[in-house]
């Protein structure tokens, strides 16, 4: 068995604002092994978004136990929090992924410099991500000049170049055609099985759930079933 | 990883915050300039009107000190509070020549003075009567310039009246007059003179109440020897007239006091306060304005991109660095305003400084400028404090006014920000 | 749907032509009301920029209403200090005596005279005689001007008003002197103490008499102060050997009446010189008339700085609602009524605006409608004929036309922000994402 990237332990986060304190998810236990590609999958307002977000550090759960790369994650502060996401977790999401002023390649430059790295080493390794994503020729266009499946491709290049134990895609293919979701996916399994990345979705595309080695459902916060 | 290699690291960060920030400027071409032109017409206003009061001030001092009073007067130290006329300094002569060799000094002129009774046949007059060394108040005083008649006090019994004097009084050049007054111990000080010259400065106080003699026929007159009321003093620099006085104050004998133009003429020091306050109540209320719509732009910025800050903040960023590069933006938009506004400023002024502004052709100044002894050409003048002093105070203004909003993002939940309607 | 949708920067004079054919044209049009309506709410949908808006409007507005009343206040001061200083609104005097003040320039007042004024106009007259003479007491020599007066007609200077140490004078035959502070000091003197006075009389000789002090007074200017000495006017007349005045001043209940009663002066006194204050002191005339141009540039600098943020933030508005208004332009809204929205918009922000500073101006106002001290800058003000201690004056013409200019600027700097929304293509902006 392979170690695992994720622990979740009764996990649990309310929305106590609205009106009728909200369960987005109740007491999840979930556990993702490093090389895996999970599925997160369910209706909206399943909680399979929540779940992603909590496990990437962007949301806090109101409960339990969320261990990433084998730091415990809950109580962490903000700046930690950033930090995690910075250095250990790759995001891509629905749409807007791209700093609109930025090409592709400073897009991807961009997270490596915020990772404090040099300027060379930043370029190399950026020119050889999206040259293994087989994207070379957007490198100097602006997210404006590219189409959606160009823009994901993108987003998943710089979500990838520094290495992430961690990639997690919410919705990657929502805003996509059909016969781009097949190329992305196709890059992702790429990514999956020749580099090893650890990869999970949260989605509904049941085009998506045919490429992942493990599906996990949710529904009304909790998991209901889990299979591959 | 040694010193030196972070910190060039950090400096290529920086130079990319820079380049994002300034991109994301033209996204929205239209609110930029407006905010920088807003700046920029701000700055613009506030540096030309500067340029003015720093010009106008110093004519103001040097039409005002030039008149009468001097940049520094040496004087008995009771005279100025009692302008008696046994207050006097002696060994006048011996003081004005000692003065003259003071470095900064330019010119000394020693003056007797007391308030006596002219009469001319049968109209007298109360005035004050001034004795002066012809060539040494040339030097300094600008009262000779504004000769109307006759000549400066060509002879030695030669007298030099107001116009207003002179019509009261009846006497028109080549008459005689007589003064009469007391001297110091209170005996009867009598002087005869013949009117030489006339002068008409367009201040009613100074024609209708002044009159000059030669210093020696006053002090023979007046009973005082070599004694001296007042030693008026130039300098080159009216601006460091106090620091040249508390310099020769430490070194003068102990019974000469010296006097700044801010103490011999009160009224000047605080017509110019006055008017920087009031001035700077205007640029006050220019600032807050500009301010903020800046608040507003950086309001309207922040709200149409919370989802690219979610995102940001998402891939790792931390909040103050997104605050930071809206911190560099507001920088920019500030950057162009200057430019703007110095350009503008300077296109404006440069050629003004060099020709200057005839005031006197402005409806109703004519006697604003006599009133307030201001001369009749202004020349507004530009300097490092003009160029800089409205800028920096507007950066404060546009930092505080971007970091308002900005700081929002602190307090951005991610996930929620993610999720906002774009 | 097409036609409407024009061709691209289509104005809308040119969209309006291209519907003067259309039959159902009247009820083409957004009622006010719904206009109203929208703009109201939308003005809410951004509380906070909207909010920020509105604060830089009135604090613009207050400010610049603020510094109105400051200017308006040192215009009244100065003119009323100048009509207070023996100049009154109107004065009567004998043609030269301005140049060259003294007895000789005398005149007799006919009985009467007073019939020709509108007792509802005048608050009050003095005739006087003024004249230069010199004072001297035992140590010191000063040029004065000295004034005999009836004190019962000085309800209308300064002097009824100033506070006096020893006595005032008892009428016109009073034989002692009134004399300013400054004055006092400068000749080391004190109520009871006797002074002497040089002056020419009637008959061209020099007329020399002693005076005993009654009682020293205190004005705002020392310049005032140093220059005038009273005395009763019948006993100055004995001394010069005459009967005449040399003046006769007039004040005004009523200031806009000061044409109709020069004229009626003019009448009474054919040969003599009818002036007005402004002719008297035109320094202060000049400061007075220089505060109402002032009050124009400071309007146009402040609200200038705020046209900017304006028109950024309503092509903002106009940008958020491109959809929205791309919308209602396919439901068939008129390029007319896109501009009339934008207008609107922009002038009820500028209205609220405007009715929030004049509502600050009034609160900031009232904590210091009892006057402002300016002690510090005494002598500089008392230069410029200004009290020490100056009391701000709200002009409703002032407020009218601070508000007026404003919704004015308003309207213009909605222009581009209108033309924009115009601009906007249905199809284009209804697509857009």
């Amino acid at each position: 068995m392979a170690e695992e990237v994720v622990t979740c332990r009764r996990v649990s986060r309310t929305y106590a604002e609205e009106a009728v304190p909200v369960h987005a998810l109740c007491r999840v236990d979930f556990e993702l092994a490093a090389g895996e590609w999970v599925s997160l999958a369910g209706p909206s307002g399943s909680g399979k978004s929540t779940l992603l977000h909590v496990i990437g550090g962007l949301d806090q759960p109101t409960e339990g136990s969320i261990v990433v790369d084998g730091v415990e994650i809950t109580g962490l502060a903000a700046a930690d929090l950033s930090d995690l996401r910075l250095h250990k977790i790759g995001f891509v999401f629905q749409a807007y992924n791209l700093i609109p002023v930025l090409s592709a390649l400073e897009n991807v430059e961009f997270i490596l410099q915020l990772q404090g790295v040099g300027r060379a080493e930043r370029r190399q390794r950026s020119l050889e991500t999206l040259d293994s994503l087989g994207i070379p020729e957007l490198a100097d266009r602006r997210p404006g000049e590219m189409s959606g499946g160009q823009q994901q491709r993108v987003a998943i290049a710089r979500a990838i170049v520094t290495n992430p134990v961690l990639l997690l895609a919410d919705e990657p293919s929502a805003n996509l055609d059909t016969a781009t979701t097949e190329e992305l996916l196709d890059v992702l399994r790429n990514l999956n099985r020749s580099r090893g990345v650890t990869i999970v979705t949260a989605t509904h595309d049941p085009m998506v759930m045919g490429y992942t080695s493990r599906q996990v459902n949710l529904r009304d916060g909790r998991v209901v079933t889990t299979g591959s | 990883m040694t010193d030196p290699r972070r910190d060039a690291r950090a400096g290529d960060t920086g130079a990319m915050f820079v380049r994002v920030a300034w991109r994301n400027l033209w996204r929205r071409r239209l609110r930029t300039w407006m905010s920088a032109s807003g700046m920029g017409f701000a700055i613009f206003l506030v540096s030309v009107s500067m340029s003015f009061q720093a010009g106008s001030y110093d004519a103001w001092i040097e039409t005002a000190t030039s008149l009468m009073a001097g940049h520094l007067q040496a004087q008995h130290p009771a005279y100025f509070d009692n302008p008696e006329v046994r207050y006097a300094l002696t060994e006048g002569i011996a003081l004005t020549r000692r003065f003259e060799n003071e470095p900064g000094i330019v010119a000394v002129s020693p003056r007797t003075e007391a308030f006596a009774l002219v009469s001319a046949g049968e109209r007298s007059f109360g005035a004050l009567i001034v004795g002066v060394d012809r060539e040494r108040d040339m030097a300094l005083s600008s009262l000779p310039d504004h000769l109307s008649a006759g000549e400066y006090l060509p002879g030695a019994d030669s007298a030099f009246l107001g116009t207003a004097l002179a019509a009261n009084l009846g006497v028109d050049i080549g008459d005689e007059i007589v003064v009469l007054g007391a001297t110091g111990e209170g005996g009867v000080a009598a002087l005869m003179a013949r009117v030489d010259g006339l002068f008409d400065t367009g201040r009613p106080e100074l024609d209708r109440s002044v009159l000059q003699v030669g210093i020696a026929s006053m002090q023979a007159g007046f009973d005082l020897g070599d004694a001296v009321h007042r030693l008026v003093i130039e300098t080159r620099d009216a601006r460091h007239a106090s620091d040249l006085k508390a310099i020769l104050q430490a070194a003068a004998p102990m019974d000469v006091r010296l006097l700044d133009w801010n103490e011999l003429l009160p009224e000047l020091e605080q017509a110019i306060q006055i008017d920087r306050a009031s001035a700077s109540m205007m640029y006050w209320l220019l600032l807050i304005v500009v301010a903020m719509s800046v608040i507003n732009a950086f309001i309207m910025t922040v709200f149409e991109r919370t989802r690219e800050f979610g995102m940001l903040l998402a891939i790792g960023m931390r909040p103050n660095a997104i605050v930071g590069m809206l911190g560099i933006e507001a920088v920019c938009v500030w950057a162009i305003g200057v430019v703007i506004g110095i350009v503008l400023c300077v296109a404006v002024v440069l050629p003004l400084s060099a020709i200057g502004i005839d005031v006197s052709g402005i409806e109703g100044m004519e006697q604003l400028a006599a009133q307030l002894m201001m001369p009749d050409r202004l020349y507004p003048s530009l300097n490092v404090n003009v160029l800089t002093e409205s800028p920096l105070w507007m950066l404060a203004g546009t930092l505080l006014g971007a970091l308002i909003p900005a700081l929002r993002v602190r307090r951005m939940q991610p996930v929620e920000a993610l999720r906002e309607e774009e | 749907m097409t036609r409407e949708t024009g061709p691209p920067g289509g104005d809308p004079e040119n969209s309006r032509s291209e519907f003067s054919n259309a039959p159902a044209r009247g009820r083409n049009r957004i009622p006010v009301r719904l206009l109203l309506q929208f703009s109201w709410r939308n003005l809410w949908r951004h509380r906070r920029r909207n909010g920020i808006l509105l604060s830089a409007i009135a604090v613009a507005v207050a400010g610049v209403l603020l510094l109105n009343t400051l200017l308006r206040g040192m215009q009244y001061d100065m003119m009323n200090t100048a009509i207070d200083n023996l100049t009154g609104h109107v004065k009567v005097l004998a043609p030269g005596y301005l140049d060259d003040p003294g007895i000789e320039r005398g005149f007799d007042t006919p009985p009467d005279w007073q019939q020709v004024l509108d007792p509802d106009a005048v608050e009050g007259w003095a005739a006087r005689i003024r004249v230069p003479a010199v004072i001297m007491s035992e140590r010191e020599t000063r040029g004065i001007q000295l004034v005999g007066i009836d004190p019962e007609q000085e309800s209308i200077s300064f002097l009824h008003t100033a506070a006096i140490e020893g006595e005032r004078l008892t009428g016109r035959g009073d034989r002692r002197l009134v004399i300013g502070q400054r004055l006092a000091d400068d000749l080391a003197t004190l109520p009871g103490r006797r002074l002497v006075l040089v002056t020419q009389g009637a008959d061209g000789r020099t007329r020399e008499a002693g005076f005993r002090i009654a009682g020293i007074y205190r004005a705002e200017m020392s310049l005032v102060e140093s220059a005038f000495v009273f005395t009763g006017r019948d006993a100055l007349q004995d001394l010069l050997g005459t009967g005449d005045v040399t003046e006769i001043s007039v004040r005004l209940a009523d200031a806009p009446r000061e044409a109709e009663t020069m004229a009626a002066l003019a009448t009474a006194f054919e040969d003599l010189d009818v002036l007005s204050w402004r002719q008297l002191e035109p320094q202060a005339a000049t400061m007075v008339a220089f505060a109402d141009t002032s009050i124009y540039i400071y309007f146009l600098i402040v609200m200038g700085a705020l046209v900017f943020g304006l028109v950024n933030t309503l092509v903002t508005a106009v940008m958020e609602r491109i959809r929205e208004l791309g919308m209602l332009r396919a439901l068939g809204m008129r390029p007319r009524s896109v501009v009339a929205q934008v207008v609107t918009e922009s002038s009820l922000i500028m209205a609220t605006g405007v009715a929030i500073g004049i509502a600050v101006a009034g609160g900031v106002f009232s904590l210091v409608a009892d006057g402002i001290d300016l002690t510090a800058f005494d002598d500089s003000l008392a230069s410029f004929g200004m009290r020490p201690i100056f009391v701000p004056v709200v002009e409703a013409t002032d407020v009218v036309l601070v508000a007026v200019m404003s919704l004015a600027l308003g309207l213009v700097a909605s222009f581009y922000p209108a033309r924009r929304a115009v601009k906007i293509k249905p199809l284009e902006a209804l697509q857009r994402r």
